[in-house]
């Protein structure tokens, strides 16, 4: 099940065909490489549109929301078996 | 129109279903998950199993099975709310693909399409090596563990009936050859619009596959079913479509919007009641003024435990689209006249005989205009930050848990406002 963390994060990615793909981010002062990239949702909550990219690092899989206003990620939540 | 000319002209319709939609798109998300048998509920603590992985569904496991009864069955099968954000999106995404690759599109479900394979008859002369393309775009767009069936047929009902009794993953074709062996072998449970109901009566009368109504004189049929389920059925019996299948998304608009919710537990706090109606009501009206449609009957349904169920319902004279109109009716006038015996589990409303605000006679209050002004305020402040940021003081002194968010069902019965631009 997923457990929320809400957290800023930094983010570093490459375009692909004008799609990004995350590469890395920084969390409390540790480097995640990503591994894969599974699945990407789009949320929108009036003018608020979120992307949230679904990652696998060092074996475990993260949500990194993305706020398309702010320009802000947040590592949102993290899969617990 | 011009479908059903081209269909008699050898037209094919393919119908596009991603197995185990919910399961499938958690277990792309979640590599590790991949291959176990999952049950997807609807939220944490909730018993009701609303969708099996494949691996779960060999255990016997359904739709609509109890959590404990699905763990009889399969004790190792994990349990995991669903992710309604995500599959809207999916879909959305399923959407732009298979509008990428033909020019008539239905969307059917969140996980089911309709595609019309006439005007690429040039383009893709074989409708077999169209549906495995469809396959292969669906796993670039959606992941590598996303499978889907793909059913051809001359018409929706056999293309349905095709990929819905196929293996997983797989391409199939209904024609004059296999027709009748495939309405002779699938069963009612898999057949679009027959419910449980239905099932049981045809099995009463001897029937259990639609190829055996074939066999029953057209007076039998309406004697036991009625004028127009007796039509539909004999459309089914022959291999034609039956109305349910047609064109549902050619409605100009939507004719009624509900929202429903199920509680943890039985609710006997007044004050909770109140606040869920209100949540509800909340809603209903912020999707009819989305779709700038107003409605004018107002229904209501509560359920508690072991069946125990009370509606009412109210046809109005003026149109309304306000919240507070609406909550006043369902909460004021209908649930307060009525003496509840009973705690509930399940609450209900719903806006119906809907129609274009701008085809409604105007309202000549100017208090209405008041309340109009206010709603058009509040539109923009959702519009820019979101559902239920302004909203009544019923949430007071509660989290924002308290909320009942909006969330899609598998029938994707709100299609129209789901893909509004």
């Amino acid at each position: 099940m997923f457990t929320k963390i809400n957290e800023k994060i930094a983010v570093v990615g490459t375009y692909n065909d004008s799609t990004f793909i995350p590469k890395k981010f920084l969390w409390r002062d540790r480097i995640l490489k990503v591994d894969e990239l599974t699945f990407v949702t789009d949320t929108q909550d009036g003018g608020i549109k979120n992307r949230i990219y679904s990652v696998v690092s060092a074996g475990n899989v993260y949500r990194l929301l993305f706020n398309r206003e702010t320009e802000e990620w947040l590592i949102a939540e993290v899969f617990c078996d | 129109m011009t479908n059903q000319v081209s269909a008699s002209a050898g037209g094919l319709w393919l119908h596009v279903d991603i197995n185990s939609y919910f399961a499938t798109l958690l277990q792309q998300e979640v590599p590790s998950l991949r291959g176990k048998p999952i049950a997807v509920v609807k939220d944490a603590g909730r018993t009701c199993v609303i969708a099996a992985s494949k691996e779960a569904k060999l255990y016997g496991v359904r739709t609509g099975s109890r959590l404990h009864e699905a763990r009889q069955r399969c004790p190792e099968i994990l349990a995991l709310p669903a992710n309604f954000s995500q599959y809207l999106s999916a879909t959305k995404q399923l959407k732009t693909l298979f509008e990428s690759l033909a020019p008539d599109v239905e969307i059917f479900s969140l996980d089911e399409a309709f595609i019309w394979h006439y005007p690429l008859r040039r383009l893709y002369p074989d409708p077999l090596v169209f549906g495995t393309i469809i396959q292969n775009r669906i796993r670039q767009v959606l992941g590598s563990w996303v499978s889907a069936n793909v059913g051809i047929g001359p018409n929706r009902f056999l293309a349905k009936v095709s990929s819905e009794t196929s293996p997983k993953g797989s391409v199939s074709l209904v024609n004059e050859d296999n027709r009748d062996a495939l309405l002779a072998s699938v069963s009612f449970a898999d057949v679009c619009g027959i419910g449980p109901r239905l099932e049981r009566r045809l099995r009463r009368i001897g029937v259990t596959v639609p190829y055996q109504l074939n066999f029953i004189e057209d007076v039998v049929l309406e004697r036991f079913f009625g004028p127009y389920w007796s039509k539909q059925l004999r459309k089914m019996g022959q291999g034609e479509e039956p109305d349910l299948l047609q064109r549902i998304d050619a409605l100009e608009h939507m004719k009624s919007v509900g929202r429903s919710i199920t509680g943890y537990h039985l609710c006997d706090d007044e004050a909770i009641i109140r606040r869920v109606f209100y949540n509800l009501v909340a809603e209903v009206i912020y999707k009819v003024r989305k779709m700038n449609l107003a409605g004018r009957l107002v229904s209501v349904a509560l359920m508690g435990h072991s069946g125990l169920y009370w509606s009412d319902h109210v046809t109005l004279k003026r149109y309304i689209r306000h919240t507070s109109e609406m909550f006043d009716i369902v909460y004021r006038q209908l649930y307060r006249s009525w003496e509840r015996d009973f705690p509930i589990i399940k609450f209900m409303v719903r806006l119906s005989l809907l129609k274009p605000w701008d085809e409604t006679p105007k309202e000549w209050f100017p208090d209405w205009w008041q309340q109009e002004k206010i709603a058009v305020a509040i539109d923009k402040l959702t519009t820019k930050y979101g559902l239920f940021t302004v909203t009544s003081g019923v949430f007071a002194g509660t989290g924002k848990e308290a909320i009942i968010r909006p969330e899609v069902t598998g029938f994707l019965g709100d299609k129209n406002f789901q893909f509004m631009e």
